[in-house]
């Protein structure tokens, strides 16, 4: 920029940023040199001077205009409703595959939407203002409640005898991929020691929520993605119900593992699976 | 999602209302919709709250997503609607069909900026009148720092090839 003084003289852009005091000393100092000895640059520049008005002060009676009351009295009727409204929005997006698994499976399915309602009573939507301190069940941990009261049911008998069909698992697979907008390829997902045994498509507050299911031995595991509006978040460590589990959030998904581990498996297993699904 | 971030958002919401509302108004040239594109503006704050990095001006990051809810969705609407003409004038001027009482000088400075391009009466109107940095405005209005500089020079070129004394204008008019 300097060169550009010296050599071409300064442009409009240069002169106003002088005015401003938006120009590196360097630069300026070079400009006020040059007015010194150049009268058509400071021609310019007084042309430039002149467009100024004292603008701040003749918009500031506006402030005094503006319908306060209305404003304040609308913005506080949205904090009452924007949770609601907030996963309304992301039901917009969500496609409408809404799927309940078959046969016994279905059993299950349905104690996860008892669940849910029975959270959904004790969540925010519900309450007087939100509190500012004290425990309340996040919209992000609500969910990871859910799974993990689903999680608790399980038991080794639940997936023992689901057959072993590496073309069934990756149909399975297939599948849940569609509905969570999420590439699960069979062999990424494989993580030993687990074995994958059945995927399925569930719901939480209306929005898909892809449950893998695998035994770790004798011990059920679950992976399990959810259509979120969460920032990116790192892996956590968290216990409950007595399950382990690891969860995290990237492009507008939550997941969680979630077995009976230790917190080194969980994070071995977490680290994992981020790894290969990239 | 509870959250410093959102917190942050939240609570600092209600100090920026007016300057929302000012802001809309500059944009739409019309009094109603101001009110619409703060309304508009706080839900989406609200949204996108856990993208705000806290520590960084609130003020700023509302008003881009004022701009670009007028930008991108209510302007078109109001053109399809028909409602396409803005005139910013009578809405910096008049409220309601009364004239707002103000000193003569700074209702000139009013017609004068709102008589610039849109683009150059935007910049004008957060460099000058909100005080944002070059730098600021060009994120605001997402666009190059070099873009901010010359609609800035551009609309003080214009502004000072009008005659400077306002009575002497008024006196050609006559």
């Amino acid at each position: 920029m300097t060169t550009a003084i010296e050599n071409n003289g300064p442009t409009d852009e240069q002169l106003v940023s002088y005015l401003d005091g938006e120009l590196p000393v360097p630069e300026r100092n070079a400009i006020s040199q040059r007015l010194a000895v150049d009268p058509d640059l400071l021609e310019r520049l007084n042309l430039l001077k002149k467009g100024g008005r004292p603008f701040r002060d003749a918009f500031a009676p506006l402030l005094e205009q503006a319908p306060e009351a209305a404003l304040q009295a609308a913005l506080k009727a949205q904090l009452k409703t924007v949770r609601k409204s907030w996963t309304q929005n992301i039901d917009k997006e969500v496609p409408s595959g809404r799927r309940l698994p078959l046969g016994w499976a279905a059993f299950a399915a349905t104690l996860v939407i008892a669940f849910c309602a029975g959270l959904l009573t004790g969540t925010r939507t519900d309450l007087a203002p939100v509190r500012e301190t004290g425990p309340v069940l996040s919209h992000a941990e609500a969910w990871r409640q859910a799974v993990a009261d689903y999680q608790a049911l399980y038991t080794y008998p639940t997936l023992a005898n689901q057959p072993d069909s590496a073309e069934a698992h990756e149909r399975d697979l297939a599948r849940v991929s569609r509905a969570i907008g999420v590439e699960l390829p069979l062999d990424a997902v494989s993580v030993a020691p687990l074995k994958f045994k059945r995927a399925q498509i569930l719901q939480f507050q209306g929005r898909p929520l892809v449950q893998l299911a695998y035994l770790n031995g004798r011990k059920p595991f679950a992976f399990c993605i959810v259509r979120s509006n969460a920032a990116d978040k790192a892996p956590k460590l968290e216990v409950r119900k007595g399950l382990t589990i690891v969860h995290w959030a990237r492009d507008d998904r939550s997941y969680m593992v979630i077995g009976v581990v230790s917190e080194e498996e969980a994070n071995r297993i977490a680290k994992e699976l981020r790894a290969r699904l990239g | 999602m509870a959250d410093a971030d959102h917190k942050d958002v939240k609570s600092g919401l209600p100090a920026h209302l007016a300057r929302l509302w000012r802001y809309g108004l500059l944009l739409s040239g019309d009094r109603d919709t101001a009110e619409e594109l703060v309304q508009a503006t706080c839900l989406r704050a609200l949204e996108k709250s856990h993208q705000f990095k806290a520590d960084t001006r609130l003020d700023c990051w509302l008003f881009a997503i004022l701009g670009s809810i007028w930008k991108n969705e209510l302007r078109a609407q109001r053109i399809r609607r028909g409602e396409g003409f803005v005139d910013a004038e009578s809405a910096l001027v008049f409220d309601g069909g009364k004239q707002v009482e103000t000193n003569i000088l700074a209702r000139q400075v009013l017609e004068e900026v709102a008589a610039l391009p849109e683009a150059q009466r935007d910049t004008v109107y957060l460099v000058y009148v909100e005080g944002l940095a070059y730098r600021e405005a060009a994120a605001v209005l997402d666009v190059p720092i070099g873009t901010v500089m010359s609609r800035l020079a551009a609309a003080r070129a214009t502004l000072g090839r009008l005659k400077d004394d306002p009575a002497e204008q008024r006196t050609e008019a006559q």
